[in-house]
Formats: structure tokens, sequence, C-alpha cells
């Protein structure tokens, strides 16, 4: 089978987010072929280089979405191809950014999202006819398109008022994002030769997938760990645009999000936590299928094992220690910790705390020294006895430092594991802390408690107090904490390792590659004769065959 | 949960007097339906309150009778009372009102909620002002008919009040004297008032009506205002009580929230029971924990966030002397002993009970103010739940705020919050200097310099050689460099190809690097402030117009001074156009144009090269001319367009 990956800012790039799991998964799949097609999202991935891809990775394109528009393009055209395909684009990005604005013609979803479709593949058609398309979006044709579409009656005030720079902006934020329409990728040899085109995130890595099911009815299949839509629009925030510039930027995104959604063969969020933006934005239930990522657990093994050793004879340790590891960012409100560990030391004089740091970003590491003089204004040093040096019961170690040399001993240095976030994601840290067979307390944030399932105790964030309660009621009940654990590291087993996560992905290609065969040969041989081989039999039949994990099938 | 009367317990003698006779009270143009006067005193304190005089075995409730127990008369108003707010909610057939009653609860436990807390001074003022208006009823009706509308006619309008809101009115009244009573004693009581008023707010959504909460809120306060203003005429005898009412207002809405689940237990037994009605008026807890001591100014007050109006619409029949703490504090004095005497209210005893928050009930408020920043500044709903979930709200938050999930919810603030200012403001940043550095500028009299100093020594071509070649080295850089080197080329030939290159020419480098210079600046300048692309274009217009003016006229300054004027000065002109059209994104087609002046050119070098005479100089000036004019009006047509001027 071969398979084009799609990556935005991921994958093959060193220093991308959401690379390593691409890596797995390439890996776990050493009889197929996979095409890596990437797109850079900033100078900053770009520089850090690639990662080696192993050898079923065929080949690596990669296009910027950043910088200046690649030059070239139509050149020596006559007048007449020269008009047309002005006119082609007037009419198709007229369609685009009247979905885009809105107004009243294109105010219910529906008809909204057709219309950004049809703008979208009538552009990408254009492009590839004609090609030209940076110089077109950057132009005064667009400029004027966009403009009147602001204007259109029933459009937002916000958006009626654009000035001329914002214009200016949009219509250069847009060129960059629409860069993949007038990629060469779409051919036969390139996108075409894939059996099925899987984008690993959300947003612009779905944009190659979308024209190539258009253009080479190559299926789609959609895998988000993180919600793009989310990340863009706090991004555009943070950017500093101005808000007629973020209304229609964040159109964009959402349109385009449900475009990919609606057209793809199999969607497959990471967590219920990215389920909910997916099905809001348009995906179909029946279409969506959750696979949590996979970490690999031979890295804890040995610390899972002396954990399910120790549960057999569950006993406090003198000094109770609670374990946090992660990387030090005020989303993961150590104070709230730090307080907690406070109340629990009341109960528990022996108790101790070590917080693990992962080396993160330097931007960090002020809120990191806040921390610590919070502890150490709250825990004063202790000694055994007058004459002995005395240490404070919190302590701040970094990964890799000769008292935690890996994850593994950072986890199995603790009791108790605790998790005091605000806001998380898919908490990765406590996937690797069930696989240790560390009972764990954590804060229902994201998808935390849908990872946790019953194995860990689970409270509300924010809550110092809940969380010593909790933490207390762990350390002072061996017997509950070992079964704890021994049962988050059987749920771990089950749910979050690569292996299972690889087998998932196997087999949703397979499915979908079995009920949206490409279409490469034609069905009727030049004597006119059928050839009845040339696609598989599933995807002939309305009924499903053979069990399959999609729900329904909706034939595209 | 009944709503908090302010009265105090020892209004209840006071009531039984005939003499108040607040005859403003019955003057509620609502006449009281159906005054059944049981007794004089029953007739008296019915008219005074403006609501039928039931007999106390109306309604059972253990609240009632527990109230009843309390001080006398009042504990019988009082139980009246909230035998009628039991009625309300059981079928009641006395009064076409008291059907209303429990809406009447429901209404203003929603205003309370959902409107914020007055100060307590404000409270106190309006209590003031809402005990100078003659009797309770009357009171009631105003805050009643305040409720929908803003202002309140006044006492006399009460009546009129009432009847909007569907009757309800009539049983507020009733309900303020149960209030009083039971309210009014208890510390708890209010607090039990609030949670369980504000229990039923919760689930009241806070999207919703402000105006029924209003109007729920300014009934609360006729209400409560019942209280303490059919004891007008009684209060002032009263005790000056202590005027905690102030305080106590404030935390009303508050209170109920915190203290909801807590006192939902506490009041239900008595006064809540009657369900969420009942609960309704507790919640004008802001307005029922207040009255709760100081009596039904208090709660006026408490109401009051959401009419003020109403209630400062009130008239002001009282005599301004009368000091709201004077009310407070014979409210308050009335409270404690009404508390004490009224064991209906299952909450704690008077002395103790929960402590009172400040601020509103309603818990979405505490998420509006906390985003603040992100919700007034977000464009659309997705924003702000992006937003909030950055934060850390979760569907777990959302669902305690009533919403199914966090968009639901973040719909809500999106609608609340007022957009901050969304003329993205202009920064005014640093007004871009359109004079060129003048160290930088000093390399562009180098071609001229060369110019006039190997002219003098050296032929024609080979001055023009150095000329171009000094030109091409300046040009590098600067306001004139521009992408297209087909321009340059064909710039670079034309010049070869015309002969006399007067030195003023060379020397005419300065002023145009200065003009295109001072032609990007400005128009770049214009971006902000256009608002369409044709209002910049307009802008644009003129100073193009400038540039190319003011260039030609410097280079005829110049090339006056020595030698043929016309041709130089055509030529200048075209390859100033050319180049401005090079600069902002047009390089083919000033290519072009140079090319075609190139090759009408030719043919006269060629001739002037072979000997052969003829006034060359006047045709050449004006192919020179015709290219110029070409290239003058493409860029007339190109340049003032906004894609030719993006800021990077």
């Amino acid at each position: 089978m071969r398979i084009a990956l799609l990556t935005e800012g991921g994958y093959p790039y060193a220093r991308g987010e959401g690379g390593a799991w691409c890596d797995r998964l390439v890996r776990g799949l050493p009889h197929h072929d996979f095409d890596v097609y990437a797109l850079s999202r900033s100078p900053r991935g770009e520089e850090g280089g690639q990662v080696a891809p192993p050898e079923q990775v065929r080949r690596v394109l990669t296009e910027r979405l950043w910088g200046a528009p690649p030059a070239g393009g139509a050149a020596d055209r006559s007048r007449a191809a020269r008009r047309a395909r002005d006119a082609a684009f007037r009419w198709h990005f007229g369609e685009f950014t009247a979905a885009l604005a809105g107004g009243r013609d294109a105010s219910h979803p529906n008809e909204r999202a057709e219309r950004f479709a049809a703008g979208l593949y009538g552009l990408a058609e254009s492009a590839a006819e004609h090609g030209g398309l940076p110089a077109l979006l950057t132009g005064h044709d667009a400029l004027v398109l966009l403009e009147t579409a602001c204007r259109a009656p029933g459009v937002r005030p916000l958006i009626g008022d654009a000035t001329v720079s914002e214009l200016l902006t949009v219509t250069a934020l847009l060129e960059r994002q629409l860069r993949p329409l007038s990629l060469p990728w779409y051919g036969p040899g390139e996108l075409g030769a894939a059996d099925v085109c899987h984008a690993v995130s959300g947003g612009p890595a779905m944009l190659p997938g979308l024209l190539a099911k258009r253009f080479c009815g190559t299926p789609l299949m959609v895998t988000e760990y993180t919600v793009r839509l989310r990340e863009a629009l706090l991004a555009h925030r943070a950017a500093g645009f101005t808000p007629a510039v973020r209304a229609l930027l964040g159109t964009y995104h959402r349109l385009l999000a449900g475009e990919g959604y609606r057209t793809a063969a199999l969607v497959t969020p990471g967590s219920t936590h990215v389920r909910r933006w997916q099905e809001r934005c348009g995906a179909p239930r029946e279409r969506m299928r959750t696979v949590y990522p996979g970490i690999d657990a031979t890295r804890f093994e040995r610390a899972g094992e002396a954990a399910e050793a120790e549960a057999a004879a569950p006993a406090a340790h003198a000094d109770p220690t609670v374990a946090w590891v992660g990387r030090a960012e005020p989303a993961k409100d150590l104070i709230a910790l730090l307080h907690a560990f406070h109340a629990i030391r009341k109960e528990e004089p022996q108790a101790r705390l070590r917080v693990f740091h992962l080396r993160g970003a330097s931007d960090a590491a002020g809120y990191l020294d806040h921390c610590r003089s919070l502890a150490a204004q709250l825990f004063p040093d202790e000694a055994a006895h007058a004459h002995a040096v005395g240490e404070s019961p919190v302590s701040f170690e970094e990964i890799g430092s000769p008292g935690a040399a890996e994850l593994a001993d950072a986890y199995a240095a603790g009791d108790v594991v605790v998790l005091s976030s605000t806001a998380e994601g898919f908490p990765l840290t406590l996937v690797e802390a069930m696989l240790c067979g560390r009972p764990t307390v954590s804060t229902d944030v994201g998808a935390v408690r849908e990872v946790i399932g019953g194995t860990g105790l689970v409270v509300a964030p924010r809550n110092p107090k809940a969380l010593a309660e909790a933490t207390l009621a762990l350390l002072r009940g061996p017997e509950r904490a070992a079964r704890l654990g021994a049962a988050a590291r059987e749920r771990a087993l089950a749910l979050f390792t690569v292996g299972r996560c690889v087998d998932a992905f196997r087999e949703s290609y397979l499915d979908v590659v079995a009920h949206h065969p490409v279409p490469r040969e034609p069905f009727w041989s030049s004597a006119g004769e059928p050839r009845p081989f040339t696609s598989p039999a599933e995807s002939w039949s309305p009924t499903r065959l053979a069990p399959s994990l999609l729900s329904g099938d909706v034939p595209r | 949960m009944s709503p908090r009367p302010a009265t105090p317990a020892d209004i209840a003698p006071l009531h039984l007097s005939p003499a108040p006779a607040s005859a403003p009270s019955t003057s509620s143009v609502e006449a009281p339906p159906a005054e059944s006067a049981a007794s004089a005193e029953s007739a008296a304190f019915a008219e005074l309150w403006g609501r039928p005089v039931r007999p106390a075995s109306d309604g059972g409730s253990s609240a009632e009778a527990g109230a009843a127990a309390e001080a006398g008369g009042e504990a019988e108003a009082g139980v009246e009372v909230e035998v009628e707010t039991e009625d309300v909610s059981e079928p009641g057939d006395e009064q076409p009102a008291a059907a209303g009653a429990g809406f009447a609860e429901l209404w203003k436990m929603a205003a309370e909620v959902l409107e914020p807390e007055p100060s307590g001074a404000k409270a106190e003022a309006e209590a003031a002002s809402q005990h100078a208006e003659a009797g309770a009823g009357p009171r009631d009706d105003d805050a009643v008919a305040a409720a929908p509308e803003g202002p309140a006619p006044g006492a006399g309008t009460s009546a009129a009040g009432g009847t909007t809101a569907t009757g309800q009115p009539v049983t507020v009244p009733e309900t303020p004297t149960g209030r009083c009573a039971t309210d009014e004693p208890r510390p708890d009581g209010g607090p039990a008032d609030a949670a369980t008023a504000e229990a039923p707010a919760q689930e009241i959504p806070s999207a919703g009506a402000t105006g029924p909460a209003g109007a729920a809120r300014e009934r609360t306060t006729a209400a409560a205002d019942g209280g303490p203003g059919c004891a007008e005429s009684i209060w002032q005898p009263a005790t000056p009580a202590a005027t905690p009412a102030v305080p106590a207002p404030a935390q009303g809405p508050t209170e109920s929230a915190d203290l909801g689940p807590a006192v939902a237990g506490s009041a239900g037994a008595g006064i809540a029971e009657a369900g969420t009605a009942n609960s309704g008026i507790a919640t004008p807890d802001r307005g029922g924990v207040r009255t709760a001591d100081p009596g039904t100014a208090a709660s006026v007050h408490a109401a009051a966030p959401g009419s003020p109006a109403s209630a400062k619409a009130a008239p002001r029949k009282a005599p301004p002397g009368r000091t709201p703490s004077g009310d407070a504090a014979s409210s308050r004095d009335a409270a404690p002993s009404r508390a004490s005497s009224r064991d209906a209210p299952p909450t704690a005893p008077a002395s103790g009970g929960l402590p009172r928050r400040r601020g509103p009930a309603d818990p979405v408020r505490q998420v509006m103010h906390r985003h603040q920043d992100l919700i007034a500044g977000a464009v659309d709903v997705w924003e702000i739940a992006a937003g909030l979930e950055a934060h850390g709200v979760t569907d777990v938050d959302a669902r305690r705020l009533r919403h199914r999930d966090v968009f639901g919810l973040a719909e809500e603030l999106y609608a609340r919050v007022p957009r901050a200012g969304q003329a993205a403001a202009a920064v005014r940043g640093k007004r871009e200097s359109a004079w060129l550095n003048p160290a930088g500028a000093a390399r562009y009299l180098l071609p001229g310099a060369v110019c006039a100093v190997a002219s003098r020594f050296l032929p024609d071509p080979a001055v023009t050689a150095l000329v171009l070649l000094a030109g091409y080295a300046v040009l590098r850089r600067g306001p004139l460099h521009a992408r297209g080197p087909l321009a340059a080329l064909a710039a670079c030939v034309l010049l070869a190809l015309t002969t006399p290159t007067a030195p003023g020419l060379a020397a005419s480098l300065l002023p145009a690097a200065y003009c295109a210079h001072w032609f990007a600046v400005r128009s770049r300048a214009q971006l902000a402030p256009s608002q369409s692309l044709d209002d910049f274009a307009d802008a644009v217009r003129p100073r193009l117009g400038a540039a190319l003016a003011g260039y030609t006229v410097v280079l005829v300054a110049l090339l006056g001074v020595a030698g043929p004027v016309a041709t130089p000065a055509a030529l200048g002109l075209l390859l100033f156009t050319a180049r401005l059209l090079a600069l902002h994104g047009r390089a083919a087609f000033a290519a072009a144009v140079l090319a075609a002046a190139c090759a009408a050119e030719a043919p006269f070098r060629l001739a002037a090269a072979l000997g052969t005479g003829g006034p060359h100089g006047t045709a050449q000036a004006l192919v020179c001319a015709a290219a110029a004019a070409v290239a003058v009006v493409q860029a007339f047509r190109v340049l003032p367009r906004a894609a030719a001027h993006r800021p990077n």
C-alpha cells in the first residue's frame, strides 16, 4: 500500500510538533510505502533540519507556507490566455471571498461551505491549468474582489469596515495559505500514485489531500491530536492581527476544516477533547473513530514491572513521596501543587515532593524560578536533629540530572504522581506515569478523564485542598494505591501503546483503501469489455461484506 | 422560599393598630383584591399591605405555622404571607393574583440573580425613598409596576404596576410581609433565602432576561419594600434598627449563590417549601437578605440594582429626613426579634448564620470578568471558545453554568460582553521620513560628478559608458533600486543610443532618488487612513503627479543650464517613470516601453553614426516624448492601486 503523509510543520522537521508520533507510525508499518509531503510553517521549523526518515519513506517533498511567494509562473502567455485566466480567477476568487466574508448570499452555513468549496476547487483548477496563482492573489484583482465581498450587503460591520491595509494583509496571508494549490503534486506520479492520503494534522495539511481527492480521487484520512483550528485562532490573536483580519482568517481556517472533515473518508481524533471541536466544525459522526496516541512502553518497562512486583506487597514508605513530571509552564499550575503539598505536610510531616521538570523552552524559566521561591517560602529546610544539615522537602530536579536520569526514574521516584494543570490537551505525562504503574491524582482538564478512566483520582482544577486530600488518601492507603497503579498500567498497556496505535492505523488504511479505491485503471478495456478486477469487491457492494471499523460508508 | 420580608417582628403589633391607615397603601390603585377583613387589625394590616386578608388558616405549611408562632400579629401576618406564598404554589383560590405569586417569586429571583448588587449605600438611600412612599402595598405595587418599565410611576401607580404583573404584584405585598417576618430575623434566613433563591436562579439561564429580571427585582424590591414601606408609618416609631441592611443587601445575590445549597435545606423547611416560587422570592435575596435585617428598605435596595430606576422613580413621599439608617436600625432590631420569634425559617438562628459574600450571584459573571479581555477583543464565538479552553474552562465548568458545552458558554459570553472598540486604533507610528538620509543621498551625486569630470577629457561614448557604470553602482541600493534587470538593461541601451548625454541628466539622479522615495513613503502612509481602494487611489494620484512634475522641473532646470532641453528632458522623464513602474511591480512593462523607445531611437543613432544629417533632434525628442507619455499614462493607471504599495 502506498500512503501519502501530509504534514504541516510536523514530521520531517526536527523541530516540528507532533513529529514523534509520525515517526513511530512510519517505523511501525515497514511493509508499506510512504511519501511525505511536508509544508513548513515557519522559518524556525526549517532551521532545525529534518529527521532521517526510515527506508519506507520513499520521498519527501516540501513547500513553504511563509516567506516570499515562489517566483516564476506563467510567463509568455498570449493575451487571450491571460484574459481567460484572469476571468476564471475573478470568478472563483469572488466565490471564495464571498464565502469568507459571509453576507446575505452566504449566510446559511451549508451554502457558505458550498461556495467556499466551489471557490477553492475552482482556484485549484485554474492554478493547474493556467498557473500564476500567487501573482494573481497579490494583485489588484484580488484586492478589488475582496473589498467587494467585504462590502456586500449583510456582511458584519466588523468585516465591512476593513481598511486597505487590512485587505492587503489578508490577501498576503491567503496567498501563503493557498500555496499548495500551485504545487505540481496532483499528477498521477505524485499524490495520484498514492492509495490513501493521510493528513496527520488538521488545517493546511488537509489542503493537498482535498485537492488530491478532487483531481485524482485519492481518499483522504484526517488525524488530529490537537485542534489545529484552535491553535490557529490563538495564534492569530497572539500575532496581533486586527479584528477584521482575524475574522476573515478564522473563517478561512474554519471553512477549510469543515470541508476537510466532510471530504475525508475517515477522521480520527486523538481524544474526545479534540472530537468535540471536529463535530462542531461539521465532521460526520459515522466517519469518526478515536485513535489514542501511543507512546513507547519499552522505556517504562522496568519501572512498570517493578511496580507490579511491589504491588504484591504494598507498604507505605517511611517518607511518602509525591512526584510531578512535566514542563514548568503556568498552565501546569505548580503553585497549586505547592499549596496542596503544604496541606499534605500538615498531615504527613514526612512527606516529600519531587518536581522533575523537563528541559523546556527558556521563556518558562521565569515561572520555574517563581515556583522555586514560593517553595522556599512555604517549606523551610528541615533537618533530622540539631546537628544535621537540613534540606527542603521540596526538590526541583531536571530530567537528565543524576537524581533522575530518565523519565522512568522520575516516575518511579514517587509513590503518587500528581498532575495539577489548569489547561491540558492530551496528558502524555499521565500516560507515562500509568505505564510506570504509579497511582495518579490529576485535575479534570482536557482529556484527563478519558485517559485515566477510573484508574486514578481526579479532582477539580484550581483546588489545592481537594488535591491534597486525594493525595493523602493515596499516600496513606498503600493497598489502594497499589491497586490503582496496577490497574493504570493495565489500562495504559491496553490503550496507549504504539503497537495499538499503529494497528489501528493499519486497519484504517486497509478499510479506507478497500472502500474508496483510486480509479486508476479504466473499468472498461479499449475493446469495450468490462475489466472485472480493477477495483476491489467492497467498493461495489452497497452493504459491507466484512466487519469494519467504520459504522457507515458514505459513497464519494 | 418566601421573600424576605423586611418587616421586623416588632412591626406586627404596629400593624395591628388601626391608626396607620396608610391610606396611601390603600390608595394603591390596584385595589388589593378581596379585602376580607378578618378583623380590624387584619383589615388594617391588609390595607397596609394591600393584600387581601385571609384567615391565617390558609395553607398550613409548617413554616407558616412556625412563622405564626412568632410575634403575634406580625407572625400572623407573616404566616399569612407565607401562606399566601404557599398558596401561590398550590392552586390558589382566593386571589387571582395569588396564582401568579409563584411567578412573581421566580421573576424576583431571576432579577436578583441577574442584576448586579447595588451598593449598600445606594440601597439604603433607595430604601429610604421607598419608605417615604406610603404603605407597603403601594410600594410593592410600585416596585412591581416599575419593574416592567424602568421608572416607576410611584406609589399611586403601583396599582397599575401590580396589574401588569398579571396580578402577581398583588401577591407581592403578601410575600414581603412573610419575608419581612422570615428573613429579617435570620441572617441565616437571609442566606437561606438567598440560597433557595439562588437555586432557582441558577436554573434560569443567565442569558435571559434582564428585563424580567429587572422586573423581578423590582417586584422583589417592592415586596421587600412592602415591609418597610408599609411600615413606614409604623417604622418611625420603631426602634432604630441596626443598619445592617446595607451590608446585608450588598451580598444578597452572592450570598444566595453561596448559600444556595446549604440554605436550600434550611430555607426549604419553612419558606422554601413553596418551591421555586418561594425561592424566587428568596432570591431577591439580594433584596431579601438585605431586607432581612434592615427590613424592606434593605431589600428594596437589594432589588434596586435591577430597578434602581424604579426605586428612584418611586415617588418619595416620605420625609427626606427619614434616614435609612434609622430604618435599617429599626429593621434590624425587628429582624432579630422576628427571627427569634419565627421558627418558620428552618435556617440557623439569627445570631449566627453563614457569612454573606459580596458580589453577584451570577456565576457566569465571574467568568466574564475573569476573561474580560479575551471576550471583549474576540471577533466571534470560536475565538472565545478557543481562548476559554486555553485557560482551562472545560465542559464541566460549562455545565455548571448551565450550558451544554464550552461553545454554548462562549455564545452567551459573546452576546453579553460588548465588543471593545473593534475599530483598530490606527497605530500612529513614527511618521516615516520622506526625505532621504543625506549621507546616503550623497552617492547619487557620483554619476553627475563623473559625467562632468569625464566629459572634459573623454569623448562622448566613453563618458556615457562611465556614467552608466557609475549609475549602475549607485542604483544597487536605495529608493531607486528595483528588481527587473531587463528594464535596467533597456535603460542603459537607450541612454547609449541618445546622443548627447547631457550632464544635467546624470546630475538629476539625486532629485530622481528623492522624488521616488518621497512618493513611495507618502503613498504607503495613505494605506492606513484609506477606507477603500478608491480612496487610496484618489490620495495617491496627486502625489504621483507631484513626484513626476517635481522631477521634470528639476531636470529642466538642470538641463537649461547648458545644451538642448527637449530630448534629454523627455528621456529623463521616460527613465524616471520606467523606474517608478519597475519599483512598484511593473518591471515588465517598463522594460517593454524602454525597449520600444530604443527601437525607435536606433535609426536615428544609426543615421547619426553614418553621418546622414537631418534634424534628428526633434524626431528624437518626439520619440522620447511619446514613450514618456505612454509610460506616464500607464503609471497613472497602475501606481494608484493598492497592490503596488504593499508594505513589505
